[in-house]
């Protein structure tokens, strides 16, 4: 596994080789106002500080996140405030750690991330979309789809078929052959708890708070 | 019984008919919920009443983007609890609904434990709906199977309400509060919300005014986090007391037409406004400060500079460049320029004081005054050792939260403006310039670089002073050019100006630093200095063939004329003898008694030169400097002929007074010499400016 870690602050740069490196040895921490070359291979992960610093120091984040997307999962983090092109980049490969990280030592949270990451994510390509994210900002796709689809039936408005298609891949039985979600109508209420307790895995009543 | 409804969804209500305000999406939950409240409070329609209570979808999407699990609607219930100006609402019982376990929700977001205090009641979709079922279920102790929904709302609403004011809410604010970073940044505009007018005039700026806050300030203080903070560090009272108008009103006027530059990174975030609210009269009309601040591109380059010393210290002093352009009366500093990026550099390897240190270089006497959230005691010693005139602490939170009213705070920083911008230091600043004049002026050009010609010394019974041999009297009668005196001049004036701007900053300092110089004492060092000077001007050039004895009597000073005791004055020059004669006052301390006419008397105790008479010296030493003098010509004056330049028996001794020894050091008293030197018309100019140099610093004192 190829990781590259570009970070102006040199303190914290180092720490994150540093822990990189237990896990690969290709590691590339980039010192600060080096030009990446566009021939070597595109690392598998890459670290990348997305704070106002780092832009104020001369990088691009846009142009980074743009270099690196195609090939790379990039896990954004931030000291102040993160640039706007990390937080409104709608790439899944692009993942933005949700808390503050002090610009010396990334802390134990992005270091216990960063070995999630490394762990669970062996080869870019064999990563399932939508993972990468859920493990570093802790966002649960099934648990949203949980959420939307049975508020979605009490509302009695179209769940969203991404949502449906992920519940249906692990609770098959919550729907028909035709791929549609069984809510027997009759009683709304006690369909919609039924499901419920399936997707919750509960054991309790419907009249429970 | 009002049941408000907070949710984006229609859900299928069994029994209850809430009341639910349309949602608006914004960005930003805290800006929904301040739209939401606002509308909610101020509708006439149907406003809050002061009963009801709350349905809150836990999952409720108020913000665009937000997803269900980010468990928005906990995040609304925090800021009902936590916004003060909601009124009664705050504290109304909130039924809180959730698809999701309450262990699941714990467990994913430990901060939520608002879900368990009092005055929230948890239910499940879709049981909920049924919602008197649902309360009963949860409440089986109380006697409401009898009752209709209704009622149950209204037993719920009145005898199950939040208290967000007592301390047994503390716990779920607490657990759920990250404290203000060390970067000051949130903290400063904490600080800036309470100090700003409106804040003091009003209680809730952010909903009653808010267009008068800095965009910053409002978003921070609309924040849930700024809300957890203020409800954790307790209420602050404001309020625009008769004081701080006064006190306004006079740091207004002391700053008309003056020049005052501002350099700080978060200037555009709310601080030079607030400035120029403090030094303006309001009112389109009313600006007559001018507040001048860098182009904040400068100080984004210089944080980026950070990295390479040079680079950083040669934008430094393009910015010194830049506000000497700008002739300040005052330069403001905030102590870190580069923000968070310089937080672990030492306060002395700080940009705002390598700047102060730059500008001192060059403009020895110009006022700073330093901004900081810093209260650390090492800051304040490091800005004393920098020759900063003045010190001040941004107000925030936690440790920056200072002891004082925020009325306190402004009227401080208010103090410090008005002292920097005012008499001593404009006085200050004029004898700057005179002392610029001298340095850069051309070579001979002062007086006393040319020969002095005096009138042959002379009794007023016209014999001869005994034993003056011709080549002493000629050596007495002329005084001969001296081109290099000019820098040994300024040399000497130099410590003198800086020993005074040292003292006007220890007569304000508020630290305890163990036995710093008094300002009394260094007072006594100016007049110390003076004698220097006259010293040097008028000192013997060639010592050879003069009697011991008039080298000994001083350089202004003379001998006893052994025959008649007369006392005679070798060097003419009344305005320079009156300097000597006050620093033998004070340069030798056991001469100083309450008789003095200079002495500052505390607690009948004398304690050194006052800062009146010190002005005054100085005044006059700039003047005599300065003004250009005429040849000593004889000339006709009032009085009785012959009394020129010599004293003898009878003149000048006060009633009873027959020792001339003493007389010499009562001889200072001012009056005594104003009368010699204004029977001379070449002191007039001289009289002239040394009275327009005193009277613009009178002037300006008095208010």
């Amino acid at each position: 596994m190829r990781i590259t870690i570009i970070d102006a602050r040199d303190v914290r740069r180092e720490h994150l080789a540093k822990l990189a490196r237990q896990v690969t040895k290709d590691v590339n921490p980039v010192p600060f106002g080096t030009k990446i070359s566009q021939d070597i291979p595109s690392p598998d992960l890459v670290l990348l500080h997305v704070g106002v610093y780092q832009e104020d120091n001369g990088d691009v984040i846009a142009d980074l996140l743009d270099r690196f997307q195609p090939h790379s999962w990039i896990l954004c983090y931030y000291g102040g405030e993160p640039v706007e092109a990390a937080t409104r980049c709608t790439s899944l490969a692009v993942a933005v750690f949700p808390a503050p990280v002090d610009q010396d030592d990334p802390g134990p949270d992005l270091a216990r991330t960063i070995h999630k990451v490394l762990s669970m994510l062996p080869e870019r390509s064999s990563l399932p979309e939508g993972s990468f994210r859920s493990v570093v900002t802790g966002f649960d796709i099934l648990l949203e789809a949980k959420l939307d689809v049975l508020t979605s039936v009490l509302c009695n408005i179209t769940p969203l078929a991404d949502h449906l298609a992920e519940l249906r891949k692990i609770y098959p039985q919550a729907f028909g052959d035709e791929g549609e979600l069984l809510v027997p109508q009759e009683d709304l209420l006690q369909s919609v708890a039924d499901l419920r307790k399936l997707f919750f895995n509960e054991t309790s009543q419907v009249g429970d708070a | 019984m009002h049941v408000e409804l907070l949710d984006d969804c229609r859900l299928p209500w069994q029994g209850v008919n809430p009341f639910a305000t349309p949602p608006v999406p914004d960005d930003n939950l805290d800006l929904w919920f301040w739209h939401w409240a606002q509308a909610r409070l101020h509708s006439r329609v149907d406003p809050l009443p002061g009963e009801g209570l709350f349905l809150i979808n836990a999952h409720g999407r108020f913000a665009r983007g937000a997803h269900r699990q980010d468990l928005q609607g906990v995040e609304v219930l925090k800021h009902i609890r936590l916004t003060p100006w909601l009124g009664s609402a705050r504290g109304w019982h909130a039924i809180v609904y959730s698809l999701e376990p309450l262990d699941d929700i714990l467990s994913r977001k430990p901060g939520d434990l608002v879900l368990k205090s009092r005055g929230v009641t948890f239910l499940r979709l879709p049981s909920a709906l049924q919602l008197r079922n649902a309360l009963i279920n949860v409440y089986p102790r109380k006697k409401w199977a009898s009752l209709n929904l209704m009622e149950i709302l209204s037993d719920l609403a009145r005898n199950d309400s939040a208290a967000p004011n007592e301390r047994s809410f503390r716990p779920y604010v607490a657990s759920d509060y990250t404290p203000p970073d060390s970067a000051h940044e949130t903290s400063n505009l904490w600080g800036l919300y309470e100090m700003w007018p409106t804040s003091l005039a009003q209680k809730f700026p952010e909903v009653d005014a808010p267009g008068d806050l800095p965009t910053d300030v409002l978003a921070f203080v609309l924040s849930l986090n700024s809300k957890k903070a203020r409800w954790l560090e307790g209420e602050r009272t404001r309020h625009a007391d008769t004081t701080t108008k006064k006190t306004m009103e006079l740091l207004r006027t002391a700053c008309k037409d003056k020049r005052i530059i501002f350099v700080d990174d978060e200037a555009e975030r709310g601080w030079a406004q607030f400035l120029r609210l403090l030094l303006n009269q309001p009112g389109a009309d009313g600006a007559n400060c001018i507040l001048w601040t860098p182009d904040p591109a400068t100080l984004v380059g210089l944080r980026r500079a950070l990295t390479s010393k040079d680079r950083h210290a040669a934008l430094i002093k393009e910015l010194a460049a830049q506000i000497r352009e700008q002739k300040p009366d005052l330069v403001i500093l905030d102590l870190r320029l580069c923000g968070s990026a310089e937080f672990t550099a030492p306060p002395a390897q700080s940009s705002g004081m390598e700047l102060a240190r730059v500008l001192r270089a060059s403009e020895l006497f110009l006022p700073i005054l330093l901004f900081t959230a810093s209260n650390k005691a090492e800051t304040l010693q490091i800005s004393h050792s920098h020759n900063i005139d003045e010190y001040w602490m941004k107000p925030g939170l936690g440790e920056h939260r200072g002891l004082g009213s925020r009325e306190a705070d402004i009227t401080s920083l208010a103090n410090k403006i008005e002292y920097l911008v005012g008499a001593d230091y404009a006085w200050l600043q004029r004898m700057a310039l005179d002392l610029s004049a001298i340095n850069a002026a051309a070579p001979d050009t002062w007086w006393w670089e040319r020969s002095i010609k005096w009138p042959n010394p002379a009794r007023n019974d016209r014999r001869p002073i005994s034993k003056l041999a011709d080549p002493i009297r000629q050596a007495i009668m002329s005084q001969p050019a001296r081109v290099d005196v000019r820098i040994a001049v300024v040399e000497l004036l130099l410590p003198m100006i800086d020993a005074f701007r040292i003292s006007l900053r220890l007569e304000r300092r508020d630290s305890n630093e163990a036995e710093p110089p008094t300002p009394e004492l260094l007072r006594a060092g100016i007049f110390n200095q003076l004698g220097k000077l006259v010293e040097l001007i008028h000192g013997f050039t060639d010592g050879s063939g003069i009697p011991e004895e008039f080298q000994s009597a001083g350089t202004v000073g003379g001998r006893k004329d052994t025959e008649d005791n007369a006392f005679v004055f070798f060097r003419r020059d009344w305005c320079a003898f009156r300097f000597f004669a006050q620093r033998n006052e004070w340069s030798h301390v056991r001469m100083i008694d309450q008789n003095n006419p200079f002495a500052v008397i505390v607690s009948k105790k004398v304690s050194g030169p006052s800062k009146e008479n010190t002005v005054a010296a100085m005044s006059d030493a700039m003047a005599w400097l300065t003004v250009p003098r005429v040849d000593a010509v004889p000339q006709e004056v009032i009085g009785r002929d012959d009394q020129r330049f010599q004293l003898s028996l009878g003149d000048w001794l006060p009633a009873g007074q027959r020792d001339w020894t003493r007389l010499t050091s009562r001889a200072a008293a001012a009056r005594a010499f104003r009368e010699c030197m204004s029977r001379r018309p070449e002191y007039e100019p001289l009289i002239a400016k040394a009275d327009d140099l005193k009277k613009s610093y009178r002037k300006a004192t008095k208010h």
